[in-house]
């Protein structure tokens, strides 16, 4: 009646896409970081923060040019074969990235939380709550995000902050004692975790204001950063430098080790994990809204709620396809040589079109 | 299949206004009074009024000074009339001070003669015809008719036996105003006219139901309350055409924006004072006769959370008090939940002393904690229904042998543990903590909801549910609000009244989610000079 349900503000959309990016990547990063670099490892997080935001602003200069979904800017400026290229290309991107977050909340959730409960049930009820998001319609669901993420985030700051008693600042010191080449590899690694602003190239036609896409992909991409910086900081100076590398998911069991302030609880592992558990649904929600928009403006639909139905089952098949720790590390692997393309080259090669098409205009 | 059809269709039907068979519910005026009295009185008792013993007809004569004799009546309803009033001022003063009346030339200078000279009640109308005459009648005034004119005289004298104003039983504060709503609809409105005094106070009253003919009343503050909100208001009301509206509550589920929410869509107030206040921030209220409570539209969630007192009290106290409700509604959804996970699923999680202690006074309970925890909180809701239904001193007794001589004897009989005993009453004490009612009464519901997730996995499944939860509230807006605004939006500048309740003098802005014509509370011109820098703008 009085306000449009399907756009969403500068401040709504920053906070979507922070909430995309933090969640699976907050488990790994650490241990990625320091196989490769050792305790430069945080450097190689700033690098990866640089590469991102490239990344990040290509993105913004195509959304604020044109104001309109991937799919439709690459049907009016580079046809309709090569629109289906990268709109089966984009969702087979999201179900596999998906699938990695899945399979690891699975994993982690098996592991720390509910050890006799199959995993089928936990990627399914996650998958269920993510298609009644994307039932509701974008609107609902982003707010849903701006209510429940920064509560997740505030809480497991608090977490994060117990640990820092027993921090010791000389693990990460002296700093630069690793080659620059090792840094720079290891911010490859970091890509998985930083990623997510590809999923602004979706959100673009609800944005109430396009133009200001720039101002949101640097704010996301600084607090993302920090927000990876400091836990991978405060893991290396609890854990230690060295022994970082050998646990499969080090923040946890940093948080494990220590106990809540005045003996409330033993462990506060399992509150992480529960609060983590908000930080993956609000990873997923993204990528099901953009399999959702992009499947919309593939066959030209006026509604998504309804497709996310269809997509129900294939998030949950994609996301049994690796069976173990080590399948999904595998699968982690490869999804991470497909961000390059979906986050980099995909968008830049957009930008280029849209240039010369409006160059070509004018001549 | 054709009844699942029909489910079907109700149930995502949200345009329900075919259901309603729309048919007038204002009086037919076609029917015109005839010049002769006897055929007026004729229609009137044979025909509207057979077989209606409360009616009461009147006839007498009126000499005039020319000595000529006027046929009048006088019809009411016993018990709903001030009967001194026409006593008073239109039997006694036509009879006694009519011998005074000049002769009249023709029906309607008489007419005038008596509405104008003689008659002394306060308020009246004329009318033409039988629908309305009989409507006015139905409603507590009494019709004077005159013979060889073919108008009636309406004269307002309603005044029936009627509660007085007391102190609202479900809102009660500390410190401030103590006069609740009642019963009399008049009596209601004029409450809260007398807090605002200003023209710009509008009430636009209609009537509701078929057979009942409820007067409602749409109040809001021109200049402020948005009009567009105003006219949803009245464009649903129109469509509502249903036989009867016993109570504001009808109206509440025939207009809201979702009938499936658990929780109210409307703030329910017994005070005054809160519907003055809700006035001045640019929402609606509706005021439905023979309902001692205001329903206010737009409303948020956190809105329904406030109570008049935080307004009344100094800002230190009102925010601690907040901070209290939040936990109070952390509790009331998941104080069981959180011991069954961390009973049955996380031990480890509890520090040592207690999980042994838990352990210990769980020895001999036969069942699981989440049976334990249903029986418990199956008996708690038994007792609270049993409790209110009941008259005072009884209800206590509920009270002493629900709670103390079962409860006791449950926990040593063993088929309770202690320690969720101890849950069960945090879990309800909070929920009552909640000031809106209605709103406690949904967490209740919450709370099996939630107990039956924990039941399945745990700590996973109580942040399933938050989530779902969350996710819901976002999806219910109440005429062009947002459930959960302020939360949604994390602006700064919309921050006044959310996690600090400011101090009154720097409070100068209004809550966006009503779209408020004026935002600001302050004086326009005082503003811009504090904008832009002026240091003597108190001056």
């Amino acid at each position: 009646m009085l306000m449009d349900n399907d756009k969403i503000s500068t401040r709504q959309a920053i906070v979507f896409l922070i909430s995309i990016a933090i969640g699976a990547g907050i488990l790994s990063l650490p241990r990625q970081v320091d196989e490769m670099a050792g305790q430069d490892g945080w450097i190689s997080i700033i690098l990866g923060g640089i590469i991102t935001l490239i990344g990040g602003l290509i993105v913004a200069a195509l959304v604020a040019r044109q104001k309109e979904d991937a799919v439709k800017i690459s049907e009016k400026l580079a046809g309709r074969f090569i629109t289906w290229v990268i709109g089966v290309f984009y969702i087979i991107y999201f179900l596999m990235i998906s699938a990695v977050v899945n399979q690891t909340s699975a994993e982690v959730i098996n592991q720390f939380l509910l050890e006799h409960t199959p995993k089928g049930f936990t990627i399914f009820s996650i998958l269920l709550l993510g298609f009644y998001a994307v039932r509701v319609g974008i609107e609902p669901a982003v707010r849903t995000v701006m209510v429940l993420f920064p509560s997740a985030m505030f809480v497991f700051a608090l977490i994060i902050f117990t640990c820092l008693s027993k921090a010791k600042i000389d693990e990460i010191l002296p700093v630069m004692t690793t080659p620059f080449k090792n840094i720079f590899f290891a911010s490859q690694q970091t890509l998985f975790a930083l990623e997510g602003f590809e999923v602004l190239l979706f959100l673009a036609p609800y944005l109430r204001k396009p133009e200001k896409a720039k101002i949101i992909v640097t704010l996301y991409t600084a607090v993302t950063t920090l927000f990876y910086l400091f836990i991978t900081v405060v893991t290396f100076m609890v854990l230690g430098k060295n022994e970082t590398k050998f646990f499969v998911w080090p923040v946890f069991m940093m948080i494990r080790g220590i106990t809540a302030p005045g003996e409330v609880f033993e462990r506060l592992d399992a509150f992480a994990i529960t609060i983590w558990v908000v930080q993956i649904f609000t990873t997923l929600v993204g990528y099901y809204f953009s399999t959702a928009i992009i499947v919309k403006s593939l066959f030209n639909l006026k509604e998504e709620s309804y497709l996310s139905a269809v997509f129900l089952p294939l998030f949950y098949f994609a996301a049994n396809l690796p069976n173990n720790f080590a399948e999904n590390k595998d699968l982690a692997g490869y999804v991470n040589y497909l961000i390059y393309p979906a986050a980099f080259f995909i968008p830049a090669f957009l930008l280029l079109l849209s240039f010369l098409k409006k160059a070509g205009g004018k001549s | 299949m054709r009844p699942l059809k029909k489910l079907f269709k109700t149930l995502f039907n949200t345009e329900k206004t075919e259901i309603y068979h729309k048919k007038d519910i204002y009086p037919d005026t076609s029917r015109k009074l005839n010049k002769d009295i006897k055929e007026n009185l004729k229609i009137l008792s044979e025909e509207y009024f057979i077989d209606c013993d409360d009616v009461i007809l009147r006839e007498f004569d009126v000499m005039d000074a020319s000595g000529k004799r006027h046929r009048m009546a006088v019809v009411w309803i016993d018990g709903l009339v001030d009967k001194q009033l026409i006593q008073d001022h239109v039997i006694k003063a036509l009879l006694i001070f009519g011998r005074e009346m000049p002769p009249a030339a023709g029906a309607d200078r008489f007419l005038l003669l008596i509405k104008e000279s003689f008659l002394t009640a306060a308020d009246l109308k004329e009318s033409d015809n039988f629908g309305e005459a009989v409507l006015a009648v139905l409603s507590g005034d009494t019709l004077l008719l005159l013979d060889g004119v073919g108008k009636t005289l309406i004269i307002s004298s309603r005044g029936w036996e009627k509660r007085s104003i007391q102190e609202p039983s479900t809102e009660a504060v500390i410190h401030g105003p103590k006069d609740g709503f009642t019963e009399t609809f008049r009596i209601n409105v004029a409450q809260v006219r007398r807090r605002i005094k200003d023209p710009n106070l509008k009430i636009k009253t209609i009537r509701l139901g078929r057979h009942t003919r409820t007067d409602v009343a749409v109040m809001y503050i021109k200049g402020i309350a948005n009009p567009k909100v105003v006219e949803e208001f009245l464009k649903r009301l129109d469509k509502v055409d249903v036989e009867s509206i016993m109570d504001a509550g009808y109206l509440e589920q025939y207009i809201e924006d979702s009938w499936a929410s658990p929780f109210p869509l409307f703030r329910r107030t017994e005070r005054p004072d809160v519907v003055s206040a809700a006035l001045l921030e640019g929402c609606v209220a509706l005021i439905c006769d023979n309902t001692p409570y205001a329903l206010i539209a737009p409303v948020t969630f956190w809105s329904l959370f406030h109570s008049a007192e935080d307004f009344y009290e100094r800002w230190h106290i009102a925010t601690l008090v907040r901070y209290l409700r939040f936990l109070a509604v952390f509790t009331a959804t998941s104080a069981p939940a959180l011991y069954v996970a961390f009973v049955s699923f996380h031990p480890g999680l509890l520090p040592t002393d207690l999980a042994l202690s838990i352990g210990a006074s769980r020895e001999g309970v036969p069942f699981s904690s989440s049976i334990e925890a249903l029986i418990m909180m199956t008996a708690l809701e038994l007792l609270r229904e049993a409790g209110v239904r009941l008259p005072g001193p009884i209800g206590q007794t509920i009270g002493i042998v629900g709670g103390l001589v079962v409860g006791e004897a449950a926990v040593r009989a063993g088929i309770v543990s202690p320690i969720m005993v101890i849950v069960i009453a945090v879990n309800a004490i909070s929920s009552f903590a909640i000031p809106s009612y209605s709103v406690a009464i949904g967490f209740r519901l919450l709370t099996f909801i939630f107990l039956a997730l924990s039941s399945l996995a745990g700590l996973y499944g109580i942040a399933i549910g938050y989530i779902w939860f969350v996710l819901y509230l976002c999806t219910l807006k109440s005429f062009g609000a947002n459930y959960l605004d302020p939360f949604v939006n994390l602006d700064p500048e919309k921050m006044e009244d959310l996690m600090v309740r400011y101090p009154l003098r720097f409070m100068s802005k209004r809550p966006d989610f009503t779209h408020p014509l004026d935002e600001t509370t302050i004086n326009k011109e005082l503003l811009s000079k504090i904008q832009s820098g002026d240091e003597d703008a108190d001056g």
